[in-house]
């Protein structure tokens, strides 16, 4: 039997994968915290071409099971570096409207992390016709006039500096959109470590989900899985138009879709009721915008656990712990179970 | 440093206490003479050898801009209003910390993916909410209380060119101010060195300081906007970073007796001092309220240039902070300065 080693702390883990860097294609670091919060819940761990890695965990069937959470962030990328000290950017997933006035860091390709600002004009030098106006990428720019920034040059990340930090109730930070879904899977690990299960487990831990999904596309075609779940943040107490309102604190969300297994759905739905493990709907009509609608693309069924999570895509996305534990109660109690059809 | 310490304190107009404190501890033995008014003004004032009646006056101002507490969501949350001219759109995204035990909260904001219209308009006061986490109106009221005092969380940072912070206006005033007084040789005249509460909501406490003394003329120390920003052309910077302190000659409600202005230049000139004329005559200093008290008490100002003024990272240029310090204590020691007023 493999070593138990101890078992690490949802706040702990999150809280670390939080503040390491990893925009899409750059997950490196994400990838070495997660190897360590691993080794020792699985027999096996793999990376791949694209970013991936892979916790591999045995069971004793022939059945393979894929979970698939990313590890990118929403982030920045250097467009123009101007001789005068400023940036000009463009977004990766993120609103121009919470940059003003935001730090943040920019790393270069030594390596290093210089610091920026996010200019905004004074209040005093807008003009009735200004106030009006939106932020753009066309007009915003980051401020590196603080130090040396020659090593600075087109193409490098910027994040936020934004570290998390506990208020009641929940947890606020950046990048929990995924990386709560990374410690949920590692969590669901943990947990099997005292369950037999019959499928073995593939936790994919997947790169590039923010430009489209490509990291959890390439991880289903090589391990081939039989039935696959992706684990994403969804909006959480925010309306979204047109939609029954999902709640942070109120369970993880089951998804349901045409991209979605309607088999998978059901069996979810009947593992949390048989276990206590409050739960909430997501409809999802079209694509999910999750790793799901490119693991469907190869084929495979795939069902869709979400964390509800509030304020995404900014430097402080807010969750509940209750939320991230019952998913992950949900996902290892779903794998205990299952079982192929035959 | 003492920088530091200041820009970290929470102080919004009315809530200057701290920084009252704190300053207070700093200029203990320093001056002949420390003071507090009923509006919470502090004044540490320095003994001339011969007075004859004459006194200058120094000031900067204790608070900063920040939001107040106005009411209670249903989902827990708080609507603010700002304190002092706060620009909306500097605010989703943000740490900030609430009322006296500085709790803190986040500006949280619509993520992109729910937006449909309001994508392209600008944050407005009706949408900005501080998150703290409890979910419910009820459980909220037990810890906060309608007109708490709202701070933007934001650490000071010593970077090779800039300071990087908050509240560098008027902070980065009473910092020089401080210096001036531990530094300054004894003059003939009294020097009264004020630093001031409520600037920011009207430039309040500068008129109140007044009902202690009347002095022969004053010498404000400011934060003052820059706006050598990319997107805006050259013609409307107000002021440019590394280009020593900026000094004003007209601003909002003041234009600056030629005779003291002439002395600031001369002065710079004499010790090699850098400085810049600003370029823009928007915003107001108290040297506004000082031209309105008595029969009208005549004001210089000098000003550290500072980036994104009014808004949680500010940027300041440490040439330009030393420099401003530089030219400070030249004029607190410049005769000519009260002198020209008398002719």
């Amino acid at each position: 039997m493999m070593q138990t080693k101890t078992n690490l702390e949802a706040k702990e883990m999150l809280f670390a994968l939080s503040q390491a860097f990893g925009p899409p294609g750059r997950e490196k670091a994400i990838r070495e915290l997660v190897r360590g919060f691993v080794s020792g819940l699985c027999d096996q761990i793999e990376e791949d071409a694209s970013g991936n890695l892979v916790a591999v965990k045995k069971g004793y069937s022939t059945e393979k099971v894929m979970f698939s959470s990313h590890m990118d962030e929403v982030s920045l990328l250097v467009s123009r570096v101007h001789p005068e000290g400023y940036l000009r950017i463009h977004g990766i997933g993120v609103d121009p409207k919470i940059l003003p006035s935001q730090r943040v860091h920019i790393h270069t390709r030594s390596g290093e992390v210089l610091r920026g600002v996010v200019g905004m004009l004074a209040p005093h030098l807008q003009t009735a016709e200004s106030r009006k106006k939106v932020a753009t990428f066309d007009d915003l720019f980051v401020d590196v006039s603080m130090a040396d920034f020659s090593s600075v040059s087109v193409g490098d990340f910027i994040t936020f500096d934004s570290e998390p930090f506990e208020m009641e109730n929940v947890w606020v930070g950046k990048t929990f959109d995924d990386r709560a879904c990374c410690v949920a899977s590692i969590l669901a690990l943990q947990k099997l470590q005292h369950v037999e299960h019959p499928a073995t487990v593939y936790a994919v831990f997947s790169s590039r989900e923010e430009i489209g999904a490509m990291g959890a596309k390439t991880a289903a075609h090589w391990i081939q899985p039989d039935v696959a779940i992706a684990l994403d943040a969804t909006h959480g107490n925010d309306f979204s138009p047109g939609y029954e309102k999902i709640e942070v604190g109120k369970g993880p969300a089951i998804g349901f879709g045409p991209v979605l297994s309607p088999d998978i759905f059901a069996q979810l739905q009947s593992v949390a009721s048989q276990n206590n493990i409050p739960y909430q709907f997501e409809a999802c009509p079209g694509r999910t915008g999750t790793d799901a609608d490119q693991i469907q693309l190869e084929g495979i069924r795939c069902g869709l656990i979400s964390v509800p999570l509030r304020y995404m895509h900014t430097p402080f996305e807010m969750i509940q712990e209750k939320d991230l534990k019952e998913a992950a109660r949900l996902l290892s109690s779903w794998v205990s179970q299952y079982r192929k059809e035959r | 440093m003492d920088l530091q310490a200041l820009c970290e304190i929470n102080g919004a107009s009315g809530n200057e206490e701290k920084v009252r404190e704190w300053i207070q501890n700093r200029v203990q033995g320093m001056a002949d003479h420390l003071t507090q008014d009923p509006v919470g003004n502090l004044v540490a004032t320095k003994r001339g050898k011969n007075p004859a009646g004459k006194s200058l006056l120094v000031m900067a101002h204790m608070d900063e801009v920040g939001l107040m507490v106005t009411g209670y969501e249903e989902d827990g949350r708080l609507s603010v209003m700002p304190v002092g001219g706060v620009d909306p759109r500097v605010l989703p995204g943000k740490k900030v910390v609430v009322g006296k035990d500085a709790l803190p909260g986040v500006i949280g904001y619509k993520a992109i993916h729910l937006q449909r219209e309001d994508f392209s308009t600008p944050p407005k006061w009706e949408n900005i909410r501080v998150e703290m986490g409890f979910g419910k109106k009820e459980d909220c009221k037990k810890k906060v209380k309608i007109g708490d005092y709202v701070h933007f969380y934001s650490p000071f940072e010593e970077l090779p060119r800039r300071f990087l912070g908050k509240a560098f206006d008027d902070r980065g005033g009473c910092a020089l101010l401080i210096h001036a007084l531990e530094k300054m040789s004894p003059v003939d005249y009294d020097v009264h060195f004020a630093f001031v509460v409520q600037e920011e909501i009207g430039l309040r406490g500068s008129g109140a300081v007044l009902k202690q003394f009347r002095p022969t003329c004053a010498l404000i120390v400011e934060g003052t906007t820059a706006g050598d920003n990319p997107e805006l052309e050259k013609a409307r910077w107000s002021t440019i970073l590394d280009q020593g302190p900026a000094i004003s000659y007209l601003q909002g409600g003041y234009a600056l007796d030629t005779r003291l202005l002439d002395v600031i230049l001369g002065t710079a000139r004499e010790h090699a001092i850098p400085f810049q004329m600003k370029g823009r005559t928007v915003g107001g200093t108290d040297a506004s309220r000082l031209a309105r008290t008595y029969s009208g008490i005549p004001g210089g100002g000098i000003n550290i240039p500072s980036r994104y003024i009014h808004s949680p990272a500010s940027v300041i240029s440490k040439k330009d902070y030393e420099n401003t310090g530089k030219l400070l204590l030249a004029l607190v020691q410049n005769k000519k300065y009260l002198d020209v007023m008398e002719g």
